[in-house]
């Protein structure tokens, strides 16, 4: 048996890990030990919960089909032709990102429901509630995400083997089964599993725009925050977190060990198929765009649609329903969650990706493992674990839980950016006489600069839409202000909704504006 | 003098079937001597000058510095300085950070620090270049930052590990001559560890030949030439060589 030695290194590691199962592990184990056979038994069984799975099920597959292919469409416009405002496309197509899902839903209901603007303009009635209104929504909140995926994915593939297949004379079908088809098809199976889950773990959309039309994430929504009971949304939540983990472990080991600087020709633009680049990028930037011209029509206008003119008193109404407060509040998390979720995965990622040794496998397991807990999930699960502690009702269980929802993938741009520096740096120190503390501070934390940016906006953005796990943590006091456009919505106060929607979308762009200025200056390859 | 003992290492203790990475290798340096450790890829010798500095562990033997056991003392007290394959700079530093960084933190005056670092930049040639970052030099440039970072303390065995793989053809014919300069100039032992036998022949003062973990040969390069051991060396070394200089001599006529 290996003598595990007591020294620093080990116990902040092992310091570490405990924090990780405490956050990540302990909650889940404890929402599954909730769970009896009969509540189960009970819940599966009942009409509600297999028409819900049915409806989950069609309009996530629908809506992945939908949000990848368009996606694909996007990511092919921008990096394989020579299209002119390309950063003015990926800012507007990346907008919806930056709000909650709810307003996705809300915006298609004030374009298109029974009052809706474009109804009112064009279609008569409105049949946006329901199916086609869930799928339109989970589309326009996901698809940004599948772009950015598939936008590396084209932008690292390699020409070379093209240009081998040109001097073969193989046929443009030959080389697409040959050499795009084999390429493309792990990573884009791994793209549908993550938009898949990302929309049926969703349940902002279909809650707004869904009408009758239930979901597992609403009916998990309803039972344990309308109704408190927490046993039936545990069961609901064992079967949103299966799809979640499927992907999850497809994506482990499937992992494509290529790697990036592999490349030895990055792929040509074509100039010839411009036309469709351009229409593909109007119309969704346009689609965007109108959704939250549409928040703006709500926000501003006195009582729409019947007095148009323009005022301030939906945002007066706002703050002085604690808008305000509910907003510092989030500003708040948001930036604390950054620093938290930033620091802890760093110090991670130094043992995972530069020490490694003893329980680093298992560190970096347990990192990147709340990849695959929904929000709803681990929300639910810290009701259940933490409701008796002292810091339950405070700010402090929001900023864990976001930290923990959004560990994964901050983690792993800096396992990533640590192992791409050069490994032979600690033993420089070694050698130097200069302590392994130094080196990290003096040179690997200044060479990662620009990915710690990168994760602060990551842990910031996502903090300040989120309306998943923070839902069932909030109590009037720390509630942070993306919930209050569910709560506006319920009582049918559109114009405060859309008006939340926008403070959200302002404060988070004003932040990505910051960080893009200070990636300019300074921040580049150090 | 530097006097390797009977070192080997095993990395899988567990499993008992798992052949050593070195296996009871011996050898002496002395003071101002080159010596290069000569292999193919995969033989040992980086894991062999890993133990000299200390990185690695010996599992069995030692390794004596003018007389004084130095097996586990940590490497920064080695006296010893390492060039990686590889560089190793720090990329957000500029050149002369690079080469004063480690006085600094062993508290010397910023002024001696400077002027150290300043001598090192300027014995490698790379005077006009303090104020640049590393990315912005070429290989065999950033190699030399790594040689005077080596230099700046004072190191009296410097070990090289496959310094010049990554460079091309007359960077390294330049590199060499001025590693042999730095040799004489501050009189330091040096280890080599090169798969390359042009290098290794015309650099060293003393030649040890690996195959799969062990010593096959020591001696110097007319010893091994002459009276090469077995038919490994022979192969590897003799052949090669004669091949080199035949393919050569069509071109060239020696001046007897």
């Amino acid at each position: 048996m290996k003598i595990i030695k007591i020294n620093k290194l080990n116990i902040s590691k092992l310091l570490l890990l405990v924090i990780l199962l405490y956050c990540v592990l302990l909650p889940i184990v404890m929402m599954f030990s909730y769970i009896d056979i009969k509540t189960f038994k009970n819940v599966i069984s009942s009409n509600l919960f297999s028409s819900s799975l049915i409806n989950s099920l069609t309009s996530t597959i629908i809506s992945t089909l939908i949000s990848v292919a368009l996606a694909y469409a996007l990511a092919w416009s921008i990096n394989r032709t020579n299209i002119r405002l390309k950063k003015f496309f990926l800012v507007l197509i990346c907008l919806p990102m930056l709000i909650p899902s709810v307003s996705h839903g809300m915006g298609l209901i004030i374009l298109f429901g029974n009052n809706g603007i474009i109804t009112r303009l064009f279609l008569g009635s409105s049949s946006i509630y329901g199916f086609w209104g869930v799928v339109i929504g989970s589309v326009l909140y996901s698809f940004p995400v599948g772009f950015i995926m598939l936008s590396d994915i084209l932008k690292y593939e390699d020409q070379t083997p093209y240009e081998a297949a040109e001097v073969l004379g193989l046929s443009k079908i030959n080389q697409f089964s040959s050499i795009t088809f084999p390429y493309l098809r792990k990573p884009l199976i791994s793209v549908l599993f993550t938009v898949f889950t990302l929309i049926v773990t969703d349940y902002g959309v279909p809650l707004s725009v869904g009408g009758k039309f239930k979901t597992l994430p609403v009916l998990l929504y309803e039972d344990a925050i309308g109704q408190l009971d927490y046993a039936s949304g545990s069961v609901v939540g064992l079967f949103l977190l299966a799809p979640a983990l499927m992907a999850f472990l497809f994506d482990f080991f499937n992992k494509d060990r290529a790697n990036s600087s592999y490349i030895v020709k990055s792929m040509k633009q074509h100039s010839n198929k411009n036309i469709f680049a351009y229409i593909v990028l109007f119309l969704t930037s346009g689609f965007v765009l109108l959704v939250i011209v549409s928040f703006c029509v709500q926000a501003f206008a006195k009582t729409y649609p019947t007095d148009m003119t323009f005022t301030f008193n939906h945002f007066k109404n706002t703050f002085s329903k604690n808008g305000g407060k509910f907003l510092l509040n989030s500003v708040i998390i948001s930036t604390l969650t950054s620093i938290a979720g930033v620091s802890v995965s760093i110090i991670t990622a130094y043992f995972t990706a530069r020490l490694k040794g003893l329980f680093s496998k298992t560190l970096h397991l347990m990192s990147i493992i709340s990849l695959s807990i929904p929000g709803l999930v681990l929300g639910l699960s810290y009701v259940i674990t933490f409701k008796h502690t002292f810091f339950y009702g405070t700010l402090v269980i929001l900023i864990m839980v976001n930290a923990v929802h959004f560990f994964s993938s901050p983690y792993l741009m800096i396992y990533n950016a640590f192992g791409k520096i050069n490994n032979n740096l600690e033993d420089v120190g070694s050698i130097m006489g200069v302590s392994k503390v130094r080196i990290f501070k003096d040179v690997i934390i200044p060479q990662s600069r620009r990915t710690i940016l990168e994760m602060l906006s990551y842990f910031f953005v996502n903090s300040m839409m989120t309306i998943s796990a923070v839902s069932f943590l909030a109590i009037s006091d720390n509630k942070p202000v993306s919930l209050l456009i569910n709560q506006f919505e319920s009582y049918n106060m559109m114009e405060c909704a859309a008006t939340v929607a926008l403070l959200i979308l302002s404060v988070n762009l004003i932040m990505k504006f910051i960080f893009s200025l200070f990636k300019k200056r300074g921040f580049e390859n150090a | 003098m530097l006097e390797i003992k009977n070192l080997s290492k095993v990395f899988d203790l567990d499993n008992p079937d798992k052949k050593p990475a070195v296996d009871n290798v011996s050898f002496t340096v002395n003071k101002g001597e080159f010596l290069s450790i000569l292999g193919p890829s995969g033989c040992g010798k980086t894991t062999l000058i890993r133990m000299i500095i200390g990185l690695e562990k010996p599992t069995t033997g030692s390794i004596l510095k003018n007389g004084l056991d130095i097996t586990n003392m940590p490497p920064s007290e080695r006296g010893m300085g390492f060039v990686f394959q590889n560089y190793a700079l720090f990329e957000n530093m500029t050149v002369l950070q690079n080469v004063e960084y480690a006085l600094k933190i062993k508290k010397e005056t910023k002024k001696n620090s400077r002027d150290t670092a300043l001598s090192m930049i300027k014995e490698v040639g790379l005077l006009n270049y303090v104020d640049v970052k590393p990315y912005r030099l070429s290989g065999g440039q950033q190699q030399r930052v790594a040689i005077a970072r080596t230099l700046a303390l004072k190191p009296d065995i410097i070990l090289f590990d496959e310094p010049m793989s990554a460079l091309d053809a007359s960077t390294r014919l330049s590199l060499r001559k001025e590693i042999k300069q730095i040799q004489s100039t501050f009189n330091t032992s040096i280890i080599y560890i090169t798969h390359d036998q042009e290098e290794a022949f015309s650099m060293s003062d003393k030649i040890l030949v690996m195959d799969e973990s062990v010593s096959v040969q020591i001696g110097s390069p007319e010893e091994i030439i002459l009276k090469p051991v077995n038919q490994y060396i022979q192969d590897f070394v003799v052949d090669n060589l004669k091949y080199k200089i035949e393919s050569l001599s069509k071109f060239y006529r020696f001046e007897k």
